[in-house]
């Protein structure tokens, strides 16, 4: 007690002494007061390591990606329109990442009781940004950790719109160690010239991590959701716009540098979504009412220009309502060939929030149109329709619509819901539409794709030239009128005719039926037959599964009881062993039965399939003293199209039991190898065996009903304890399911070490099925 | 005295009773018949524990598990003394989906596939035999109003680090007055997770050393002071999470965290510490690249580095105190586990698997 009071004077002394200097070091000030106020007796105080950085930072972010979509989120919640991100030298470590904004900047309070308060709760009391009312989408208080996560050495440069200078803080993280105290450490902070009207900039210096372009482009998709395809500055042409506060959206811009190179960008809007596009499709009408589209794709090099007009079959007649419209459309077909897999999930996932035409009227967006679920031109349904075959739904479009209208000839509706749908709305529809379905079939029509169900190939294999009539999709009455007596014409004779065609359409259909009926129910009562027999199994594997669980227990009763007892617990251990693969045997089948609660199908994980199906069998091929391989796959990603669990199952378990079987009668020493991978979009499955094989001119017949390779006479014949027996019936079930799946199936030459091999060939799974299914 | 247990089976339940019987427990078999006479026969036993399978119907049963489960649940509200442990016992693995949905129901405290039974008797009549001596702890506990934290034997030293919002919970109303629900928070939310306590193998992977280890359980002695030793921990080895990091700064004197360091640099660490221990390095599965190990995969129970392996959404259950849980790239692909993963890790996985 008496060191302490000694000490407490000497402190007070010291610091008295320092107040009255002329320099003030203010960091010696605050640490003799913590000191001094650490003494005091009645009270304690929290203090905070400064190791707290260090584990808020590099042990709270975990990911690298994460830290700077952090920040780039930071960057929209200032009300940011752009913010670029430059990556210099970020091939190896130690690199720098400057970001850079042009939001709101922060005042020296800001910045002091802001960023420089651990958790702060402005975000909590604020979630709408200042001036746009974003949704604020950064996490609370985590972005400047995450600048500590990133890099050793940080600077921030910041500016507001209202204020002369600019402020620079630098904080060097190294500074920050463990059993110091946090609050006496120091930062510079300066006050420099302002570099623009506002906006702060963050140089993150000496990168704890490598940045490759495949990062960059991840950090993009990250934020990907606050960046809107489209934003007013892309749209808007008038400068009519005077409301301040309408969000003109938020982009981002990344780039890498090396050296004193000029910066590459890596990701943006451009590369990430246009650039992918197949075509762009463009129209506008002017004063005289009469509509001009272009058509460009780099891709397909297609560079078109046209007319259109209210009449679909004469482009000379003007859109009597329309003035000063135009649109601008991103056309995307989601094919491998022309949108690399990599950008099609991203593409797709922003398409199912923004895909669509969207409708800005005098600058200011028009809900709900394209909003998820409204199809206002029509594309989904027409799509669904399949008159025009080539993809043009709603989730294939990144577009706007913006009309001028000082005239009001477009009017919004009471409820602010939408613009009513007056001739002028219509005719904007049919506009738009049918520009765009000229854009689509012309895009076909290039890639030789087919375009109306009608349409056939010519000898040299291309689809023959054909000019389709793309109809209005909103008419007035009159109009439709006119279509109906126009369809049902007043000419007998050609009523008759087509009556008459229609008759013999009919009747061949028909007779096509009644044929396509008796194959059906011969099949049919084949099926009844198996399925029967199938939910035996089914009991049988169900009600043995208690008895085996007893059996189980029984054993290995008796065999802790017969301790002692060498020749019957070595015949007791063999019993015990028979049993478990006896066991591994039905728990396969178990599996296969219990799949059958699942009645959904789904995109299947051949890895799963082949290494569970390898894992059970093993036992039971071993017993017959043939060894399976551990499969082979080609890669670790490979999904067939949806099917169920059991129909592989049951390929698997058929190609298995025939492979057993070929290798008994060559009395070979028996291997076994399935080998699984991808070649032009299909999964495919080598089963390979080295048994006596099949005889030449029989690669077709074995798929065949009732082929087997032992024929017997008689029933008596039937030897119980062979097993190479087999009803004939197993390829063909194979074959129907593969088939079944529009696969293949068939015998292919085989590899060195063995006789036989069968090749199987399923679709994979396309990227919708795969994010319909969430994987 | 042996523990009373009814098994309720409407099939042959002769190899399960002979199981536990040597295990100190007397089990006594329920036929089910309709719904009143098999609670009347039940009764009639003053069971400590209720175990039974989850399909009676098909030996003449009116209903089937869970009705009955049920009836025994609500006879609790009302008088928390009639509270008694049920463990659902089954063949039927896929009855796990079911189970899942009943626990919401706050119907069974234990689900055991019968299958492991007789292969893992020990370990589960220890379980059971630890529920029901639970039981009777918290249903105590709850009569002479004492504090159910307390059963937890918290260390001093780490009294204050404890998630508040467990103490709160078990102080509650509710979790006063209701053995059951104070049982399974206890059970499915403390000790069996990994959050407040962890288990072998996240320990393992903390240290960055292999539990085949010559000296695993030389080095596991001195961890002795955070050992848990509360309720449940019979059948649950467990350390608590934050004694592992105060043994770290105090007797390993280490003032960098544990986490900084991979494996190697651990059991270097540990080795300069203790000279005299033969410890091996941890290793992950073959598809793991870095050392940094914190936790486990949820499937092959192999160490991971969070930073690396990947995230499994988590359901609303997940108590905060609770850590996040991750699958490695093998146990993923091997056992098709992607959907299980959040948005942003499926997309990751994605991307590596094809490029593979």
């Amino acid at each position: 007690m008496e060191d302490k009071l000694v000490t407490l004077d000497e402190l007070k002394s010291q610091l008295t002494a320092h107040l009255e200097n002329n320099e003030l070091d203010y960091g010696l000030v605050l640490k003799l007061s913590h000191e001094i106020a650490a003494l005091e007796k009645g009270k304690v105080r929290f203090s905070i390591d400064a190791g707290v950085i260090d584990r808020l930072g590099q042990e709270l972010v975990a990911r690298q990606e994460t830290a700077v979509s952090e920040l780039v989120k930071n960057s929209f919640d200032a009300d940011s329109e752009l913010v670029t991100l430059t990556f210099k030298d970020s091939d190896s470590i130690g690199g720098t990442l400057i970001i850079d904004d042009d939001g709101d900047g922060m005042t020296r309070d800001e910045l002091v009781d802001g960023f420089m308060r651990i958790s702060t709760t402005s975000k909590l009391h604020n979630p709408l940004s200042r001036i746009f009312k974003r949704q604020r989408a950064g996490q609370k208080g985590i972005g400047r950790f995450s600048v500590q996560r990133l890099g050793l050495g940080l600077t921030i440069i910041t500016q507001v719109a209202d204020s002369n200078f600019a402020l620079s803080l630098k904080i060097n993280w190294n500074d920050y160690k463990k059993d110091s105290n946090l609050l006496t450490i120091s930062n510079e902070l300066e006050i420099t010239e302002k570099t623009k009207r506002k906006g702060t900039q963050l140089v993150i210096t000496g990168l704890r991590d490598k940045w490759s372009n495949a990062s960059i482009r991840r950090v993009y998709r990250y934020v990907s959701n606050i960046i809107q395809p489209f934003s007013l500055t892309d749209v808007v042409t008038t400068e009519n716009n005077d409301g301040d506060d309408i969000d003109p959206g938020f982009k981002a811009l990344f780039y890498k540098q090396e050296g004193n190179n000029s910066p590459t960008t890596v990701a943006d809007q451009t590369v990430m979504v246009y650039d992918h596009a197949v075509a762009e499709i463009q129209g506008q009408i002017d004063d005289s009412g009469i509509g001009i589209y272009t058509i460009d794709s780099k891709k397909l090099d297609i560079n078109e220009i046209g007319e259109i007009g209210n009449d679909p079959d004469d482009s000379s007649v003007p859109f009597s309502e329309l003035k000063n419209v135009r649109f601008k459309a991103f056309y995307y077909i989601y094919d491998p060939d022309l949108l690399p897999k990599m950008h099609a999930t991203s593409i797709r996932k922003l398409a199912q929030r923004e895909g669509g035409i969207k409708l800005y009227r005098n600058g200011f967006r028009v809900l709900p149109y394209a909003e998820p679920g409204n199809d206002w031109l029509d594309l989904d349904r027409s799509a669904r329709r399949r008159t025009i075959l080539p993809q043009h739904a709603n989730l294939n479009f990144l577009g706007f619509v913006e009309i001028k209208d000082p005239e009001n000839l477009f009017n919004e509706t009471s409820s602010r819901e939408g613009l009513i749908e007056n001739n002028a709305f219509m005719q904007l529809q049919n506009f738009v539409h049918r520009t765009i379905v000229t854009g689509v079939l012309k895009v076909a029509a290039v890639r030789n794709i087919k375009q109306i169900p009608s349409q056939e190939k010519n000898k040299l294999g291309n689809y023959e030239e054909i000019s389709v009539r793309i109809k209005n999709i909103a008419m007035t009455i009159e109009e439709l009128e006119r279509e109906f007596e126009e369809g049902n014409g007043g000419n007998k004779k050609r009523g008759k005719r087509k009556t008459k065609v229609i008759k013999d359409a009919v009747e061949e259909l028909d007779a096509l039926h009644k044929s396509e009926l008796k194959k059906t129910i011969k099949e049919r009562s084949m099926l009844r037959v198996l399925s029967s027999v199938g939910l035996t199994v089914t009991q049988f594997i169900h009600e043995i599964k208690h008895h085996m669980d007893h059996i189980k227990s029984d054993i290995s009763f008796i065999i802790s009881e017969l301790e002692g007892n060498n020749v019957a617990l070595e015949r007791l251990t063999i019993l015990d062993s028979n049993f478990e693969s006896f066991a591994n045997y039905t728990s396969y089948f178990n599996d296969v039965v219990s799949q059958n609660i699942i009645r959904d199908i789904r995109p299947q994980n051949m890895l799963k399939i082949i290494n569970s199906f390898v894992n059970t069998m093993d036992s039971d091929a071993m017993k017959s003293g043939i060894e399976l391989l551990p499969p082979k796959f080609s890669k670790d990603w490979l999904y067939t199209k949806s099917m169920h669990p059991s129909e592989w199952s049951s390929v698997l378990f058929n190609l298995y039991t025939n492979s057993k079987k070929a290798i008994q009668r060559a009395k070979s020493n028996g291997k076994i190898l399935i080998e699984c991978g991808e070649e032009n979009d299909l999964i495919f499955i080598e089963f390979s065996d080295n048994g006596d094989g099949i005889e030449i001119g029989a690669e077709e017949k074995i798929f065949d009903e009732f082929y087997t390779t032992t024929s017997v006479d008689s029933l008596a014949e039937l030897d119980q304890n062979s097993e190479i027996l087999g009803t004939g019936l197993g390829l063909k079930i194979t074959k129907d399911i593969v088939k079944g799946y529009h696969g293949n199936i068939r015998v292919v030459s085989a590899k060195s070490e063995f006789s036989t091999c069968i090749r199987i060939e399923i679709g994979k799974a396309t990227e919708k099925e795969l994010d319909e299914h969430g994987i | 005295m042996a523990y009373k247990i009814v098994y309720i089976e409407d099939q042959d339940a002769s190899s399960v009773i002979h199981d536990l019987s040597p295990c100190d427990l007397d089990v006594a078999h329920c036929h089910p018949g309709t719904f009143k006479e098999t609670i009347t026969e039940v009764d009639s036993h003053k069971p400590d524990l209720i175990l039974m399978d989850f399909r009676l119907t098909q030996g003449g049963s009116e209903v089937n598990a869970p009705a009955i489960a049920q009836y025994y649940r609500s006879l609790a509200i009302d008088d928390s003394n009639s509270c008694l442990p049920i463990v659902l016992l089954s063949n039927d693995s896929k009855i796990r989906g079911y189970y899942d949905d009943f626990t919401s129901h706050d119907l069974f405290d234990f689900f055991i596939i019968k299958e492991y039974l007789s292969d893992k008797k020990e370990k589960y009549s220890l379980l059971i035999k630890e529920l029901i001596a639970s039981y009777k702890c918290i249903s105590t506990s709850q009569i002479e109003n004492q504090d159910l934290v307390d059963l937890l034997l918290i260390p001093d030293k780490l009294e204050i680090d404890i998630d508040p919002r467990i103490k709160e919970t078990l102080r509650s109303k509710q979790y006063q007055s209701n053995v059951y629900l104070a049982s399974s928070f206890i059970l499915n939310k403390i000790v069996k997770p990994v959050g407040v306590l962890i288990g072998e193998d996240v320990l393992s992977a903390r240290l960055g050393v292999s539990k085949t280890s010559n000296d695993w359980g030389a080095l596991c002695k001195t961890l002795k002071n955070y050992e848990y030793t509360g309720l449940y921990s019979g059948s649950y080895q467990r350390w608590w999470a934050y004694g592992i990091e105060v043994w770290w700064k105090e007797i390993i004197e280490e003032s960098n965290h544990l986490r900084r360091f991979d494996s190697e640099g651990k059991l270097k660490i540990l080795q300069e510490k203790f000279p005299t221990l033969q410890l091996q390095k941890v290793v992950g599965d073959p598809t793991t690249k870095t050392e940094n190990f914190w936790t486990i995969c949820q499937r092959n129970f192999l160490p991971i580095d969070p930073g690396e392996a990947f995230e499994i959404q988590s359901d609303l259950t997940l108590m905060p105190w609770l850590d996040t849980k991750y699958y490695s790239y093998e146990s993923i692909r091997d056992y098709d586990l992607i959907k299980e993963l959040t948005d942003i890790e499926r997309a990751r996985y994605k991307e590596m698997a094809k490029r593979s």
